[in-house]
């Protein structure tokens, strides 16, 4: 028989693994059941969360690079292919 | 000259890189760790792109297939950073977070950040931007890798040469670290 408390340790593991394959159904449950007595864990998923969003998003800003020399470069370097 | 030539041409693809370089070089750059890198990896993607152009199904809009080609490179160059032998052994542990019970360590408990307005994006973002140049390179390659998202996670580790669980452990243990040092600095911002 095993426990159905997790460790917050294995439990922030598990967050992580979910977001690769699903779990089995009995990890499932006691990571759901770990988050809701567990205030550290729930900040972390929630944060986990937020951090999947920021690296999804990265480089999709605005700020204004002059790209032009790098621009000179590559048609110089696609003129020299033929 | 075999007519496919005139598919793209050099006029046509000249205009794609005055179009498409600066948004290409603005992703490169926040997913590799140096500027010249980046423009290196913009470099070759543009090159293969000219090489396959007869590949370039017209269908496909340019600036996706372009941005399809700079993700393999870049996908190439964390692979080849990631076999470097020299950053292995190097990684800090996430014990540190943890209790010898495996409860989360005093000061290292998680709480919420409470986000609020629009603003707070592009701190939180140039907060990531740092904590990511900080992490040990191969943990670095390994969260990259997954949200390059062009291959799946078993493609991924076969590329790596190392077990489904290794690799979703180097990501956890970075998303860790990360978590970490976003939430120091925006303590720091507070105060
Ligand atoms: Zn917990």
């Amino acid at each position: 028989m095993h426990t159905l408390l997790l460790s917050c340790r294995k439990a922030a593991a598990l967050i992580e693994r979910r977001s690769f394959a699903p779990l089995p159904a009995g990890l499932s449950v006691q990571l759901w059941m770990h988050t809701r007595i567990c205030a550290g864990c729930k900040a972390f998923q929630h944060q986990s969360e937020v951090i999947d969003t920021l690296l999804e998003q990265r480089g999709n800003g605005v700020d204004a690079v002059s790209t032009a020399p790098l621009e000179q470069r590559i048609i110089t370097a696609i003129n020299d292919k033929n | 000259m075999p007519t496919t030539d005139h598919v793209v041409d050099k006029r046509a693809f000249q205009e794609w890189v005055h179009a498409h370089t600066g948004d290409l070089l603005r992703y490169a750059k926040s997913r590799v760790r140096e500027e010249d890198v980046a423009e290196d990896l913009v470099q070759l993607a543009f090159i293969a792109a000219w090489e396959g152009r007869k590949k370039f199904a017209q269908q496909s809009s340019p600036r996706t297939w372009l941005f399809s080609i700079l993700k393999n490179k870049i996908a190439d160059h964390w692979r080849k950073a990631y076999r470097d032998p020299v950053v292995h052994g190097l990684e800090p542990v996430d014990a540190a977070f943890f209790t010898g019970d495996d409860r989360w360590a005093p000061g290292h408990i998680p709480v919420e950040w409470g986000l609020d307005g629009p603003d707070q994006e592009e701190q939180m973002q140039r907060f990531l931007a740092d904590c990511l140049q900080q992490l040990p390179t191969h943990w670095r390659a390994a969260v990259e890798m997954k949200y390059l998202k062009e291959k799946n996670a078993e493609a991924i580790c076969q590329e790596l040469g190392i077990t489904a669980t290794n690799y979703w452990q180097q990501v956890h243990r970075a998303k860790v670290q990360l978590r970490e040092c976003i939430s120091s600095k925006m303590t720091k911002n507070h105060h």
